[in-house]
């Protein structure tokens, strides 16, 4: 595989993972728990398609066919989405959405920290950009589950239930693949593997404090990187894409 | 009932056509401003003719039924009357008024004399950044975008004015909002070729908001970002007992916090 084609499908896959969490936690819009909860949600969801905006611009700038941010974002089918299987998992509870929120924010923070390094100079501008919204997610995801786990005895029993579900979704973050490896040796990109240690560690800490315990080893899920995807995915391109696919290059 | 929803789809119908028309109302305006301009460029005053009278009076039959036609006919106006140097955006401000129309016209010709006179040179730097440092920001009016420090950059390239601007957030709905913003100001005062350049590197940092742009968003009502993470007192009554409400508020660029001395809410600009 050449390096333009790794580092094509790897920006795909940071903003696919952005575009659809970004769309996921948009659906809270106007069903928050409380509103602050609510604008909170979309502000996150605000900053994940800007973040989108850039990733899948700069990953159609490399494809070199002309293909914008939007038309990436609107235009491919799910077999073409290399978004991780985590962010497509539905909303559950607010409990499981910010649970889902809190294993994808501490990934990301790590994840664009090394990216700032990268030696592509688009890819550090992006990572740099993205990584201070990235932070004040985390810190606010965090602060949610340490509440919602230390909370309640209902709470902590959503919280507990949320991590069990989400678990053996969060390993495909670490396995990497051959488009990892080409990247990973031309210094652009992390080998997917080296963020594990420092996230469980990071995750591990807050579940503690959130009086969560860390589910056993489990079997990992995976797919998403190189396009097989859950049944989950379908529907969120059904609603997110509708439009332009029924009114092709409407715009407003 | 084929009746009455045969008459209700032409009022459905006249409302999408009426929604339409305010919208390229907006884009036309701004183009229209744009060309105007372009075509005002202050060289060669001397061609400069009054715009004639059947030109005025055309583009005020036009105004009368809708505001895209009025404006591009009266930026027609503007060209069609070899104002080369008649300066003007402002143009447009007699869209609807003959008389003013007219004397838009014969004010863009005197202003394109005056300007005549620096035909030759290009607008200082420090010109283009006290203009710039007019336009408000989209959002919080109260401080300019130089005040908010994401004016990275100004200089001419040839005879090309090159701004970078930064974003706050990457996703802030008013990023495109400022570039027109920009670019009408600019535009506005003569600048004919012009590129925004988006800069990510270094990414924006509040400590680039300036000490004016704090004070103003004090007095405005909402507390200025501190290293600390959180306000320093209620931008209303200086106490320093405060609660945060939400680390998000009305827009990506505030969090929402409680005063516990007058209970009031409060913005607070986000520490990034």
């Amino acid at each position: 595989m050449g390096r333009n084609d790794a580092l094509f499908q790897f920006l795909l896959r940071l903003g696919d993972n952005t575009l659809i969490l970004s769309h996921r936690v948009s659906q809270w819009c106007g069903h928050g728990p409380v509103l602050e909860e609510d604008i909170a949600l979309a502000n996150t969801a605000l900053d994940l398609i800007g973040q989108t905006q850039l990733w899948l611009g700069l990953a159609g700038e490399i494809e070199g066919n002309g293909r914008s941010a939007d038309d990436l974002a609107y235009l491919r089918d799910a077999w073409d989405f290399r978004n991780l299987l985590l962010v497509e998992r539905p909303n559950g509870d607010f409990g499981q959405t910010m649970m889902r929120q809190f294993l994808f924010d501490a990934w990301q923070v790590l994840m664009l920290e090394r990216l700032m390094g990268s030696g592509d100079a688009r890819v550090a501008a992006i990572a740099e950009k993205a990584s201070k919204e990235a932070a004040y997610h985390l810190e606010r995801s965090s602060g949610t589950v340490i509440g919602l786990g230390d909370g309640t005895e209902e709470s902590h029993r959503r919280m507990q239930a949320a991590l069990e579900d989400l678990w053996p979704y969060s390993g495909e973050m670490f396995v990497g693949d051959e488009v990892d490896e080409v990247l990973a040796q031309a210094g652009i990109a992390p080998d997917a593997g080296s963020l594990k240690e420092e996230w469980e560690q990071m995750v591990g800490n807050v579940l503690a404090e959130a009086t969560l315990s860390v589910p056993g080893a489990a079997y990992v899920q995976k797919g998403g990187k190189s396009g097989v995807h859950t049944e989950h995915l379908g529907f969120v391109l059904a609603e997110m894409q509708f439009l332009q696919r029924a009114y092709p290059g409407a715009s407003w | 009932m084929v009746a009455s929803s045969a008459t209700k789809l032409p009022a459905t119908a006249m409302v999408a056509s009426a929604d339409t028309v305010a919208d390229d109302a907006t884009v036309a305006d701004a183009s229209m401003i744009a060309d105007a301009t372009t075509g005002a460029g202050a060289r060669g005053a001397g061609t400069a003719k009054a715009p004639t009278a059947s030109k005025v009076a055309s583009a005020d039959t036009v105004a009368e039924e809708a505001t895209v036609a009025d404006a591009s006919m009266i930026a027609d106006a503007t060209t069609g009357a070899g104002a080369r140097g008649a300066g003007t955006a402002k143009a447009p401000t007699g869209a609807t008024d003959p008389g003013a129309a007219m004397s838009a016209g014969a004010m863009g010709l005197g202003k394109g004399q005056v300007e005549a006179t620096v035909a030759d040179s290009v607008p200082s730097l420090e010109q283009v950044w006290s203009w710039l440092d007019t336009v408000p920001d989209p959002e919080i009016p109260v401080i300019s975008l130089v005040d908010l420090g994401i004016i990275r950059d100004v200089a001419w390239q040839g005879d090309t004015l090159v701004v970078t601007v930064t974003p706050t957030y990457s996703g802030c709905p008013a990023t495109s909002i400022i570039n027109l913003d920009i670019e009408t100001a600019l535009r506005g005062h003569g600048i004919e070729t012009l590129q925004i350049k988006r800069q990510l590197s270094p990414a924006w940092t509040t400590d680039w908001l300036s000490d004016a742009g704090r004070a103003k968003l004090e007095d405005y009502g909402i507390a200025p970002p501190q290293p600390a993470g959180g306000p320093e007192r209620c931008p209303n009554c200086q106490a320093t007992a405060l609660s945060r409400v939400s680390q998000f508020g009305s827009t990506p660029c505030k969090a929402l916090w409680r005063c516990d001395s007058c209970l009031e809410p409060f913005d607070y600009f986000k520490c990034i």
